[in-house]
């Protein structure tokens, strides 16, 4: 074997080195035992153990003094973990050591953001774009701050010139997402986080935020996906096993969504989501004490922002209102002295805990007209006693309205008679030809009839009537598999669609 | 012509009218910058304080006004040069985004931004009482413990100060023994345990010490304890690899001690010169100043001669009111160690209070005189005017 001199010339520090750490004195052993614990906890931090990454990291800091990245991570751990004065206390030393580290001004100034402390924070992203003008997370962090201030378009200019100044850095793309998720800008949010995921398919907080849009469409499928392939690259992170909760809340799986939310506890017991979907599990099962002892815990959480505060009080008071004509009505239930409008007041509550069953016994029971007859068909439709649904829809005719000729269309399709629900759909279309629900579900019809061209066209028209809606997406994830050359471009997420035509969701009565 | 033509014929004409306007734009602004020359970037501010602003322009007369911006509200509207405002930071050194917009008079502006640095300080009672340790020589470099207040005299930036208290210093020390691991002190290492091994022996009870072990890197071997064995252990457990970082290990050193209260002293051995410091020497030089830390550098070997190696680790000392040792054996450094037990045992405690009125982070020079004659005195040298930072 040839001698490479240069080869020897590298390895021989770190032959000394593993030669006085073989020696193991206690300085030796101090520095070893650093370099290993420094790896451990970066190691963590990126599998979202953030509690396991402070405890690496500030064994590290306690002794190597002057290890920049050390400081670095915990106090970006720190934040993740939600301790702000201690990772604005790391991040200092951070800076000290490295005062011109982009990167630690702006996980400093995203701590101050963390403990609200707004002027610190703008002023720390400011630093950093002192030092490069087109720092794309420090523009992102003066949008985060202009949200925090309530000014929504300064908000939107921040993240726009920060997606412009680097397109592949994610946070801007789910910044910005979330904006316009809250303004219900439903299919610019999901575009939005989709190219988040594009750029950074391995990002748990793009898969998160991506999940959470997912469910909001309706599309449960992908938002499990989603969720699932976040859970998989970041198994500690509690965030993912709540979104996961949330969505299974949302499914009606309720036991499935108190695992995940357990989960998620047992990583982060300082989550407010968690508590707040545990509140609302219970409250589905009806046990409305559990559901306010999790609320009271939210509130006693510390770093609790006064947003979350003000949400979580009302919530408190909308269950203690909820349990106590709960607890009336039923007493009046039981004697038998329940009036027609208590028990369609305790079917709206049990329609409202998704217990669809009950709601439609309760609402049969009161003898309803007009209205609240309308109303117990959908609490039929919804129950998938689809027989009783279309016996009601029937005999109502549909009056002139298409939300009734399409609800009983859909009633029509559980029951299998798609010809006939195609005829209820048109119908809906002949009383307003403008009606999107109408297109989308005769649409789903025809598809069912293997009328794959002319689904096609319906959906097209769908989407022309309601371009960014809540079904948009997935009228255009069918399309893209049924007609290619009809559809907007291919989705970017590269996560396979899973969902098919549209499961239906029936109108309900104004 | 079709009216089509006619469409494509203005769109053309629009696009070079476009691009005239846009190339005689980038005429006029060429040249055309504004920049925050005062105060600049993580300045300390307090209290009113000028804020100032350069615009270049081939033609000054196309500057129409500058705009003056702290943290987003407009302060001033300058029209005329120099351009300048006086602004009140108010009493406490905060972060603030201090802005200049300059406008061209045809409507374009260029922007500079500069953001000062804030300190977050702890109480601000006794903000004026000023505490200095003062190290008194006589001829023969030996220590003087038989003075009196009256043999002293304190100096505030030329002006007599009235000594509040005095006394021998008593009271426990903190201090923190640095030792250079670098690969160049493989030859000697043997000795210099030895001998920092015999400083931990001269401590008392009630003083502390920790270790710290730096090359390129700087790790604390032991934390502060009073525990001579673990202390001992700890020295003689570093072994030495690599380039030398004094910088770094000084800067580390003295982030350590901030939290420490008390008399604090820095006992720092070296073989040579800072090789690999991220660290610039003028900012542990200040460092020095804005801490109330004794530094004791020990210069081992005979590479020192009168050069800036020299000069760093004296530097430092009489910043601090400390003292530089030069040796050329490792056999030396027993009796160094031991001069320097000596002097902080002998040391004399004196408080005055500042009478300065102007807390606008200035330099305040202090010195400390004796009248005894043939002494010398060595104390700190001064402290920044910062209130909540004096020297205490």
């Amino acid at each position: 074997m040839a001698f490479r001199p240069l080869r020897a010339l590298i390895l021989l520090p770190l032959l000394l080195a593993l030669t006085s750490a073989a020696q193991a004195g206690r300085a030796p052993e101090i520095r070893k035992r650093a370099f290993q614990e420094l790896n451990e906890g970066v190691a963590a931090y990126n599998r979202g153990e953030y509690a396991a990454a402070v405890e690496k990291l500030q064994a590290v800091t306690a002794v190597a003094l002057n290890n920049f990245r050390a400081y670095l991570y915990l106090g970006q751990a720190l934040t993740a973990a939600r301790r702000f004065p201690e990772a604005v206390d790391a991040l200092d030393v951070a800076l000290d050591l490295e005062p011109d580290d982009l990167g630690a001004h702006v996980a400093r100034a995203s701590a101050l953001l963390g403990q609200g402390d707004l002027d610190e924070a703008a002023a720390g992203y400011t630093r950093a774009l002192g030092l490069r003008p087109d720092f794309s997370p420090a523009l992102d962090g003066l949008g985060r701050v202009a949200e925090a201030r309530g000014d929504d378009p300064k908000a939107v200019a921040s993240y726009e010139q920060a997606i412009a100044a680097n397109k592949g850095y994610p946070d801007p793309y789910l910044h910005l997402g979330d904006l316009y998720m809250r303004q219900n800008r439903l299919d610019e949010a999901v575009q939005l986080l989709r190219e988040a995921v594009r750029v950074r398919p391995d990002y748990g907080p793009g898969l998160n935020r991506l999940a959470s849009a997912y469910a909001r469409l309706g599309l449960y499928n992908e938002a499990v996906a989603t969720i699932n392939r976040a859970i998989e690259l970041e198994p500690g992170v509690a965030e993912h096993r709540a979104t996961l909760g949330q969505i299974q809340l949302e499914l009606g799986l309720l036991g499935q969504a108190e695992q995940s939310l357990q989960e998620a506890k047992a990583r982060d017991p300082e989550l407010p989501q968690v508590y707040e979907g545990l509140a609302e599990a219970a409250r589905r099962r009806g046990e409305y004490p559990a559901a306010v002892a999790q609320v009271d815990k939210a509130l006693t959480l510390p770093h609790l922002d006064d947003r979350a505060h003000d949400r979580l009080i009302e919530r408190r008071t909308a269950l203690q209102n909820e349990e106590a004509s709960v607890a009336r009505l039923e007493q009046a239930v039981a004697a038998g002295a329940a009036s027609p409008e208590d028990l369609r007041a305790l079917a709206a509550i049990e329609a409202g805990r998704s217990r669809w069953e009950r709601a439609t016994d309760l609402q049969g029971q009161s003898a309803p007209e007009g209205i609240e007859r309308e109303r117990l068909a959908y609490y039929a439709l919804r129950a998938n006693r689809f027989r009783d649904a279309h016996a009601i829809y029937g005999a109502l005719d549909d009056a002139g309205r298409p939300d009734l000729a399409v609800n009983d269309g859909i009633a029509l399709t559980g029951l299998g008679d798609h010809a006939a629900a195609e005829g209820r759909f048109r119908r809906a279309l002949t009383l307003d030809e403008k009606f999107a629900p109408a297109q989308l579900y005769l649409g789903n019809a025809l598809l069912r009839q293997g009328r794959a061209g002319e689904a096609a066209d319906a959906y097209v028209t769908f989407l022309a009537l309601d371009p960014s809606g809540q079904r948009a997406e997935r009228v255009r994830r069918v399309l893209q598999r049924i007609a290619p050359d009809k559809a907007p471009p291919p989705p970017a997420l590269p996560i396979a669609p899973t969902t098919p035509p549209a499961a239906p969701e029936p109108e309900k009565p104004s | 012509m079709s009216a089509r033509r006619i469409v494509l014929l203005t769109g053309v004409l629009g696009l070079l009218l476009a691009s005239v306007s846009s190339a005689q734009q980038g005429v006029r602004r060429r040249g055309f910058s504004v920049k925050v020359t005062e105060p600049v970037n993580d300045d300390i501010v307090v209290g009113k304080t000028r804020i100032a602003a350069t615009v270049s322009a081939d033609d000054p007369t196309v500057v129409d006004r500058v705009e003056f911006f702290v943290n987003d509200k407009l302060v001033l509207v300058d029209r005329e040069a120099p351009y300048e405002v006086l602004y009140d930071f108010g009493e406490q050194p905060l972060s603030w985004i201090v802005k200049a917009v300059a406008w061209h008079k045809e409507g374009l502006s260029v922007t500079s931004s500069i953001v000062t640095r804030r300190i977050v300080l702890g109480t601000t009672a006794e903000v004026n009482r000023v505490v200095l340790w003062a190290t008194v020589t006589d001829k023969d470099d030996h220590p003087v413990s038989d003075l009196k207040a009256t043999d002293f005299t304190v100096m505030e930036n030329g002006r007599p100060q009235k000594i509040r208290e005095f006394s021998a210093e008593t009271r426990p020390i903190t201090l923190a023994i640095l030792l250079d691991t670098s690969g160049s002190m493989r030859e000697q290492i043997d000795e210099v345990h030895q001998a920092a091994g015999s400083f931990v022996d001269t401590l008392r009870p009630e003083d502390k010490a920790m270790v710290v072990d730096f090359n390129d890197t700087v790790f604390l071997i032991q934390d502060l304890t009073s525990d001579h064995a673990a202390l001992k252990e700890a020295i003689t457990s570093t072994e030495p690899l690599g380039p030398t970082a004094i910088y770094d290990a000084m800067h580390a050193t003295y982030r350590k001690l901030r939290s420490v209260e008390g008399r604090k002293a820095v006992v720092l051995l070296s073989d040579g010169q800072d090789t690999s410091s991220d660290t610039k020497f003028e900012r542990v030089v200040d460092q020095s100043k804005r801490s109330n830390v004794l530094i004791y550098g020990i210069g081992l070997g005979g590479g020192f001669g009168d050069g800036p190696r020299k000069n760093v680790l004296r530097e430092f000392a009489e910043t601090t009111g400390g003292r530089a040792f030069f040796v050329g054996k490792a056999a030396e450094l027993g009796s160094v160690y031991q001069q320097i037990a000596d002097e902080l045992r002998r040391q004399y405690v004196l408080t005055y209070e500042t009478d300065i009125a102007d807390w606008n982070g200035r330099w305040v020079n202090v010195e400390v005189k004796s009248s005894e004659p043939g002494v010398k005195v060595r104390a700190r040298r001064g402290f920044f005017a910062v209130k909540g930072q004096t020297p205490s």
